[in-house]
């Protein structure tokens, strides 16, 4: 197990390093220069040279790289162009709400797929399972930025159970938070959901199939530990795999979610700082989401040893 | 004789028009190995899974004992089940790839409440492995660490677990390379006899029927159209299908130096002919066949076939 996961920690590495490089570079090789947007359209360019000296934007490519990327092993992502202050002291402040909307939204995906993929398996071709694939076909259709929109006005404009925008931390209060995030992580989950019903139905209805679960009803053991401990156990693998994929995606789409909802999170900084051309932010923030990812898939490697114990032997 | 320990009275299965087994009766002498003999498509198969009550028969009567089986509902069957086990033909497929050797068989156990605690399991559990010829290391190993052989004696160990009175082989051996077949048929038959077992023994292949069971039935089209005592059927065969089925299995002596040949394949069971159900291939049909089916009679020696030539 130990060797497993240290393998599998090794291999978060390169998940990391490769994003980090290809920031670095379409950052600077797009149009825009920082200095120019800093010093705005008075700017001399003797003022524009000496900032950019100042900003270590002068120098040769590869030292620009190095120079970041030392700084990122003594955890020093530099200075925001933009707010003039170390970008390790905005990164957390904006960091917070995005993993925990990706993570409420994971486990609300999780939690909709395996009920309902399982729900439809057991009922396989009959109106309830016609019903829920009908809705998976929906719900994948669906773009979350308008399945968000739908959201507010549904529960938010005209039952007024949440509110429409705006984010409480946790800090002050589970509840108030709870009502602040359900809906932005409803939306971004739903489509992940969907996806997970449909895998976790087929993935369900091949298991039931498995010569083992004939014998297991055989020997006489309770049909929920039939189903339970050796159906969705082994069933549910694929999703596993599937959740890995819809972090990722997520982490994308939280951008949008972010916005619509006015949650003051990594997404909606990083597009502001790209516009800014705040290079610091926006590389930190690349960072920030490829370390969550990879963390994230880091946790799910290790669910698969606990549903299949014969990884962990390998 | 004592009562059979299973007995099966006009029992039926059909899946849509698919009749897939017709009024099958059978009669398990206790501690004895009985074979059912068919080609695939006879029914067989789903003999097996119905008196087990793993599918639902479509009518008649199953006894178990001096119990009606049919009547038992959820818990009680489940319950029941402690008493009767199933060894299935494929031994990568019947086990959980996911679960340890020893998970496998300190499992069934655990659900039936056999032993106390987990220790007393695991002990039982390792001299179940010593009964079917596997090394104590074998419980923390996974099945796809065995080979074909291996995991139908994990298998059998799991079957024993329960101390089963009946337990049903569905086809045990016929997934397993032949070198290996003779050690699981001497297992099962080891077993069999050192647990006063009653074993439905189910084959396609005369030979190792031959080599196992006392008494056999032969299946044809959901069927049955032969029984009695092993010898007598297979030193005397008295329906047609039997004779062809013995004369064209390899290694069977040949009679006037060519064998009986079985026409064609099996009929579909959506389609099952008129009147005696093997007409269709049968070398001595003639016109009654056509319209009656044959019923089962005595020809001595408590072997009973179902064939009107029988009758001249």
């Amino acid at each position: 197990m130990l060797r497993y996961l240290g393998k599998r920690f090794l291999l978060i590495l390169p998940t990391i390093f490769v994003p980090l490089i290809m920031v670095f570079l379409l950052l600077r090789l797009s149009p825009g220069d920082p200095a120019g947007m800093m010093l705005g359209d008075q700017a001399t360019a003797d003022q524009i040279a000496a900032l950019r000296e100042q900003l270590g934007l002068d120098r040769p490519l590869h030292v620009q790289f190095l120079i970041w990327l030392k700084g990122i092993v003594t955890l020093d992502l530099g200075q925001s162009i933009f707010f003039r202050e170390p970008v390790m002291e905005i990164i957390p402040r904006y960091a917070g709400v995005t993993i925990l909307l990706t993570l409420v939204a994971l486990t609300l995906a999780v939690l909709i797929g395996v009920a309902m993929g399982v729900i439809s398996a057991l009922n396989r071709n009959n109106p309830i399972d016609r019903g829920v694939v009908t809705t998976a076909v929906l719900g994948i259709s669906v773009p979350e930025f308008w399945f968000a929109l739908l959201l507010i006005f549904l529960f938010s404009v005209t039952l007024r159970w949440f509110p429409v925008s705006g984010y409480t931390p946790p800090s002050a209060g589970l509840i108030a938070w709870g009502t602040t995030i359900f809906l932005p992580a409803l939306a971004l989950g739903v489509r992940q959901s969907a996806l997970m019903t449909r895998m976790m139905r087929s993935s369900m209805l091949d298991v039931l199939d498995e010569p083992y679960i004939t014998t297991a009803r055989a020997q006489g053991l309770p049909e929920r530990t039939v189903l339970g401990r050796y159906a969705m156990r082994t069933a549910s693998i694929p999703v596993v795999t599937v959740a890995g994929l819809s972090a990722g995606y997520m982490l994308g789409g939280v951008v949008a979610i972010e916005i619509i909802f006015s949650l003051p999170g990594l997404g909606r900084l990083l597009v502001e700082a790209v516009a800014r051309r705040d290079y610091p932010v926006v590389e930190g923030g690349v960072l920030t989401i490829a370390l969550v990812l990879a963390v994230l898939n880091l946790l799910i490697d290790v669910l698969y040893a606990i549903l299949d114990p014969r990884i962990r032997y390998k | 004789m004592t009562a059979p320990l299973l007995e099966t009275r006009a029992l039926c299965k059909t899946f849509g028009k698919v009749q897939a087994v017709r009024s099958v009766d059978l009669a398990l002498p206790r501690g004895r190995t009985f074979g059912l003999v068919g080609e695939s498509g006879s029914g067989k198969s789903t003999v097996a899974r119905l008196v087990l009550r793993l599918i639902e028969a479509t009518s008649g009567d199953i006894r178990f004992g001096d119990e009606d089986l049919r009547r038992l509902g959820g818990e009680a069957l489940r319950r029941r089940r402690r008493r009767m086990q199933m060894i299935f033909q494929d031994p990568y497929g019947s086990l959980n790839g996911r679960m340890t050797v020893g998970e496998t068989l300190v499992e069934p156990q655990l659900v039936h409440d056999i032993g106390t605690g987990g220790r007393a399991r695991r002990d039982r559990a390792r001299s179940l492995l010593r009964e079917v010829g596997l090394p104590d290391s074998a419980m923390d190993r996974f099945p796809h660490e065995f080979s074909g052989g291996q995991r139908q004696r994990i298998a059998i160990a799991r079957a024993l677990a329960t101390d089963p009175e009946l337990i049903v082989a569905d086809e045990p051996v016929s997934a397993l390379d032949v070198s290996v077949q003779a050690q699981i048929l001497n297992l099962l038959g080891d077993m069999q006899r050192e647990h006063q077992t009653t074993m439905l023994f189910i084959s396609h292949d005369l030979r190792v029927v031959r080599y196992v069971c006392d008494e056999i039935a032969v299946m044809y089209l959901g069927e049955i159209v032969e029984r009695g005592p092993r010898d007598r059927v297979y030193d005397r065969p008295a329906h047609p299908y039997t004779q062809a089925l013995l004369t064209s299995a390899p290694g069977s002596p040949r009679k006037d130096g060519k064998r009986a040949k079985l026409a064609g394949e099996i009929p579909s069971a959506d389609a099952i002919p008129t009147g005696c159900a093997f007409r269709s291939r049968c070398p001595h049909a003639f016109d009654r066949c056509k319209i009656e089916a044959p019923r089962m009679q005595d020809v001595g020696g408590g072997q009973t076939a179902a064939c009107h030539l029988l009758d001249r």
